[in-house]
């Protein structure tokens, strides 16, 4: 059974994903959540499979939960629902550390699967989303650009680019925390970018990570 | 409002009679001179009855001639050195009528100096006076334009926020009835659910031609960089963008206008240019900002235009003016360069980035 937090601040909205998830045999809604901050201790509380987290409420945003729920409840799988459909709302998404993107027009026929997908420990991009990463990845396609970053950076890359914290990234690759914080100052400098975003496409560009 | 004077007597009576502003021979100047006339007559008239002079006595009339010849003389000097004097007045006058009530501040006088000191407090007053208007038109103009941009961004708010939010709850509860609906119904539940699809793009669309969110949410570069590409995506047209500096750190007013000037811009690529791309270029600093869009269309003759935008003629509704207006408030100047067959540029230059006033 996949345990499903929504966070909506919409009520409307909610009861709707309600109303559809525990349609499904294989799932249920244990929480729902109107903000940000409500989400995350909810989600804390609970230790749901998936939390559908919509990108803009009040209080604290979706985006900025997902940040938070993948520091303190590494184990619940965000999905980011949202109206917008511009590639620099898809990265952010990707880069707040959401396994999933869906946009809410389309969330008839992506919802369920998104949910599934997530909940099984992969990715899911609705096509929209997948469209525009693979334009943003053809774009910059060539791989032979040389932005003088040594493996173990491109290493770093990949893994800020999955919304991994410095800790995390430590623990990966077996490294202090400080060099850590140290490859990634180079990157930022080296790449001349200023926002994890930017990693984000770039890392998409590289083919470092699959939109 | 000449004010060269008449020398007829009736002209002069009349002028002393019933001053008035419109009518020319009521200058100044000539009831300067009317004015002598009268003192320079009462003066030789005293000066002929105090001396004694007798028309009737033959000499004496050629001393009355000389008299007579002495006062025209003294008038034709005095005409001729009012005239210089008051020249600088003149022009005073020419320029306050040849400002444009749009772009006051084009019309500068010289700032420095006349030589006679009551010209020069004239014109640097009215400078002062000018400036002031231009600020008032610009504090104005800017209020008007936020207004405009908060009302956007409110009705774009609703639109996502409310409107969208119910299409969506629709949506989902739709996906679950249809899904233990019976097999008769799944494609009108389908096609309704395509309805309310095409609704929600719909008003996204609106929205974001409204008040774009991620002009908002992520600054002036990310929001320009998703209109190319939908500009792109939707006419075909091929879009480069070369951004220099760092724009997103550009005061509010500066990137709405950055913003709102491309997208007129390119919507008159897209209408009538029959372009095949689009170069965009925005270069910004602490100090100034450039702008250009340049497309290899059809171009067409700015004078056209320039004529046609008042009486509906060809080229009008290019909204050229209120690309204008936007730069002018932003503290900027517009340039449209275009020739027919030779494709078209539009330039925003704002050589001073400052806070408008508030």
């Amino acid at each position: 059974m996949i345990r499903v937090l929504i966070a909506d601040d919409h009520g409307i909205v909610r009861s709707g994903l309600r109303m559809l998830i525990d349609r499904q045999p294989d799932m249920e809604v244990i929480a729902e959540a109107e903000d940000g901050v409500s989400a995350l201790e909810s989600t804390q509380a609970h230790r749901p499979n998936v939390a559908v987290l919509d990108v803009s409420m009040p209080r604290m945003t979706g985006l900025q939960a997902a940040r938070e729920i993948r520091a303190h409840a590494p184990d619940t799988r965000v999905l980011m629902l949202s109206m917008h459909d511009d590639e620099r709302y898809f990265l952010e998404g990707l880069e707040a550390g959401a396994a999933g993107y869906v946009l809410k027009r389309a969330a008839d026929k992506d919802l369920i699967d998104a949910v599934r997908t997530v909940a099984d420990g992969r990715t899911f991009l609705s096509d929209e989303a997948q469209r525009v990463l693979m334009d943003e990845w053809l774009e910059g396609g060539s791989t032979d650009v040389d932005d003088g970053l040594t493996p173990r950076e491109l290493e770093v890359v990949k893994l800020i680019a999955e919304a991994y914290t410095n800790r995390q990234i430590a623990e990966t690759l077996k490294l202090s925390e400080k060099t850590v914080e140290s490859h990634r100052t180079n990157v930022f400098g080296k790449l001349g970018m200023r926002d994890r975003v930017e990693i984000v496409r770039y890392a998409i560009r590289r083919g470092l990570v699959e939109p | 409002m000449g004010w060269r004077p008449h020398f007829s007597q009736g002209t002069l009576h009349r002028s002393m009679r019933r001053p008035s502003m419109t009518r020319r021979d009521d200058s100044l100047i000539g009831q300067v001179v009317a004015a002598n006339v009268v003192l320079v007559a009462l003066t030789l008239f005293a000066a002929s009855l105090a001396a004694g002079l007798d028309l009737t006595v033959s000499d004496q009339r050629w001393s009355f001639l000389i008299l007579a010849l002495a006062i025209v003389l003294t008038l034709c000097v005095n005409m001729w050195m009012l005239q210089r004097r008051f020249a600088p007045l003149e022009r005073l006058i020419k320029r306050i009528e040849g400002i444009d009530p749009t772009e006051p501040a084009s019309h500068q006088l010289p700032a420095e100096g006349d030589p006679v000191e009551e010209i020069d407090k004239l014109s640097r007053s009215f400078n002062l006076l000018l400036e002031r208007i231009e600020d008032e038109r610009r504090r104005s103009g800017t209020l008007a334009m936020r207004a405009q941009e908060e009302e956007r961004r409110r009705l774009a708010r609703d639109l996502h926020d409310e409107v969208n939010q119910a299409l969506t709850a629709i949506l989902l509860r739709l996906e679950a009835l249809a899904q233990d609906s019976p097999e008769v119904n799944l494609e009108e539940m389908t096609e309704l659910k395509r309805l309310v699809n095409q609704a929600m793009e719909e008003l996204l669309n609106l929205a974001r031609q409204l008040r774009p969110s991620a002009l908002d949410d992520h600054g002036l570069m990310p929001a320009v960089e998703a209109q190319l590409k939908r500009f792109s995506a939707r006419t075909g047209v091929e879009v480069t963008l070369s951004p220099e500096g760092d724009p997103n750190s550009l005061p509010e007013d500066v990137q709405t206008a950055v913003y709102r000037i491309l997208q007129e811009a390119l919507a008159n690529v897209g209408r009538h240019a029959g372009a095949t791309a689009v170069a965009v270029e925005i270069e910004a600093d602490d100090q100034r900002l450039e702008l250009r869009v340049r497309d290899d269309g059809e171009g067409f003759d700015p004078l056209a235009v320039a004529h046609g935008s008042n009486g509906g003629g060809p080229g009008a509704g290019l909204g050229l003016s209120g690309m204008a207006e936007r730069a002018r408030l932003a503290g900027g100047e517009l340039d449209v360069r275009s020739a027919p067959g030779g494709g078209t540029t539009v330039s925003l230059h704002i050589a001073r980035l400052q806070r408008v006033p508030s």
